[in-house]
């Protein structure tokens, strides 16, 4: 039973306020750049672990919805001049809102299948959509891209607005992620993850409730996108509907630990910003991605489980030990 | 509750040809049959888990339209499951508060309400659970496990109970807890429809018997009656 504690509260406060700390501090560009994209990654990793973690459904075709709310924002700023780096973070909210409702026929359409079945069928919607972006040029400009109008910043500061834009994403989707984790939409949602039929027969009404978490999740994710699109300004369906980004998340999760809180969060502040970094230095060689694969093979080998959840039980054991009433708990065991 | 003509077919098979049976409140009704002659898959027709290919389902003496899981659950008609593991991760308290049936917006509320915990913990106190009640599903032995689903019964203020063989693989102590159960909701009047094998327990705890074979009521009664009915014991035995 998770409960609000002092110590959850004060963890909160605590990783929040170095983040937001963070672009004063260390006010070099690059720096904060790299920080955008580990809160970017936070964002889309705390929003998967939703319908990934909580529900168990392998949600490949996330990205997807990254991209259309990238999309959706350059697309509604086309033949507009930017006189404040502001008004477009506003219009990112009903874009969320909006590609979340869009999403739930895609869930009531892909949630029919399970499993590997599921996760094979929302990957081809992912390349779907990069596929439809690439062609539908009147739409999208095809394969050429589209840019934001540029906001009027010196360059100097140029990513801060973009950074705190993001934490304040951030700051939403682990408030949402706690408060399912804490309701009874999180405990169905766990019966649904260890076994869906029996949560049916126990009268969950299954399907709507994968839809609700499915969906914000998309809402999310198209949410990121948008900011994302802005900060980089000029977007390609090669970019946004990126397969790299989707697996990406998926792996920071699991490195984080997938269902937890905070997992996903820590997995995507361990990785993006190290992934960033081999990027700048290493240039394009994409090497990168071979040390993923490592990460990935060594996650699985070593804490199947994930960082937080295994860090935690080796924690709570030792206090188990230490305590007094430790031997009590050792025979009740 | 009553199913009337139920026929379901896999493939050219008919597991279930025009098979009616009722189960009236406050009585046991078992059903027993060989191997293969449609008892779990009149059971997942009951319970929605399968849709018929003809015949309907009445509760109350009204027809259930579209008969899913859920719909029926809300209608007072429960079941257990053959195998025992009931969501390892969660802890007892918190299976038996998923067990409630609330409407659809508690689901944005806390994740065990103050109320579903009191009674949760009262239906564990009468399993002898009630020390266990922090403990994850997956840390408790298989009778404790049975014993804990025929617990997410009780909580929904069930009008039916289905039990799919309750006893495979449990201990004589359990049996014996588990039949005091049924005998107590019974006189509460809770009907129970048991798919079980061992003969003896049928025998001793239900009203009616009905027999199935390749799909259809071979026979009904009263315990003594059907056991001694010629078609039955030819069902049986082959022939």
């Amino acid at each position: 039973m998770r409960q609000v504690t002092g110590w959850g509260a004060g963890r909160a406060v605590v990783v929040f306020g170095t983040l937001l700390a963070l672009p004063f501090i260390f006010s070099q560009d690059w720096v904060v750049d790299i920080a955008f994209f580990g809160l970017m990654y936070a964002v889309l990793a705390v929003a998967w672990n939703l319908i990934g973690g909580y529900a168990g459904y392998i949600w490949l075709g996330f990205i997807t919805f990254f991209g259309l709310g990238a999309y959706a924002l350059t697309i509604s700023f086309q033949h507009v001049v930017l006189t404040s780096v502001w008004s477009p973070f506003l219009v990112i909210i009903p874009i969320g809102l909006g590609l979340a409702a869009l999403s739930i026929p895609v869930a009531l359409l892909l949630l029919r299948v399970r499993g590997a079945t599921f996760a094979v069928v929302s990957l081809a919607v992912l390349f779907l959509a990069e596929i439809c972006a690439s062609n539908w040029t009147t739409i999208t400009n095809g394969a050429e891209g589209m840019g934001m109008p540029t906001p009027p910043i010196a360059a100097s500061l140029f990513s801060r607005p973009f950074y705190l834009a993001m934490l304040c994403l951030l700051a939403v989707v682990l408030l949402f992620s706690w408060y399912v984790l804490r309701s009874r939409l999180g405990l169905m949602l766990f019966a649904i993850r260890a076994d869906e039929e029996r949560a049916r027969g126990l009268g969950v009404p299954t399907t709507t409730i994968k839809v609700v978490a499915f969906a914000a999740s998309c809402g999310f994710a198209a949410m990121a996108g948008g900011i994302w699109a802005y900060y980089v300004g000029f977007i390609f369906p090669i970019f946004a509907f990126s397969a790299n980004t989707m697996f990406a998340t998926v792996m920071m999760v699991y490195l984080g630990g997938r269902g937890t809180l905070w997992g996903p969060l820590v997995g995507a502040l361990l990785v993006a910003p190290a992934q960033e970094y081999l990027a700048y230095t290493l240039g394009n060689s994409q090497l990168y991605l071979i040390a993923y694969a490592a990460v990935f093979l060594l996650v699985i080998r070593f804490l199947p489980r994930g960082i937080v959840p295994t860090v935690h039980d080796s924690w709570v054991r030792r206090r188990a030990r230490g305590a007094v009433g430790g031997s009590e708990r050792l025979v009740s065991t | 509750m009553e199913a009337r003509n139920v026929t379901k077919r896999f493939g050219g098979v008919a597991a279930l040809d025009h098979c009616s049976v009722e189960v009236a409140p406050g009585r046991v009704t078992g059903l027993i049959g060989p191997n293969g002659s449609g008892k779990t898959t009149f059971f997942n027709v009951l319970t929605g888990y399968l849709a018929a290919d003809g015949g309907d389902v009445f509760v109350d003496g009204a027809k259930v339209a579209r008969p899913t899981p859920q719909r029926l659950y809300r209608l007072g008609v429960v079941r257990t499951f053959q195998y025992a593991r009931l969501f390892p991760d969660l802890t007892l308290v918190e299976i038996l508060a998923l067990a409630v049936a609330k409407p659809f917006l508690s689901v944005f509320g806390l994740r065990v309400e103050g109320g579903d915990r009191e009674r949760a913990m009262e239906v564990l106190g009468r399993l002898g659970l009630r020390a266990l009640a922090a403990r994850r599903a997956g840390q408790l032995s298989y009778g404790q496990q049975r014993l804990l689903e025929f617990g997410t019964t009780l909580m929904a203020q069930p009008r039916l109970v289905l039990l799919d063989e309750p006893t495979a693989g449990v201990n004589p102590v359990m049996i014996d807890i588990l039949e005091g159960h049924i005998r107590r909701l019974r006189t509460e009047g809770v009907a129970f429809l048991l798919v079980e094998h061992q003969l003896d327990l049928v025998m001793r705890l239900c009203d009616t018997v009905v027999v199935l074979g390749r799909g259809v009521p071979i026979a009904r009664g009263t315990p003594d009656e059907v056991s001694q009915d010629p078609m039955v014991l030819d069902a049986y035995l082959g022939g």
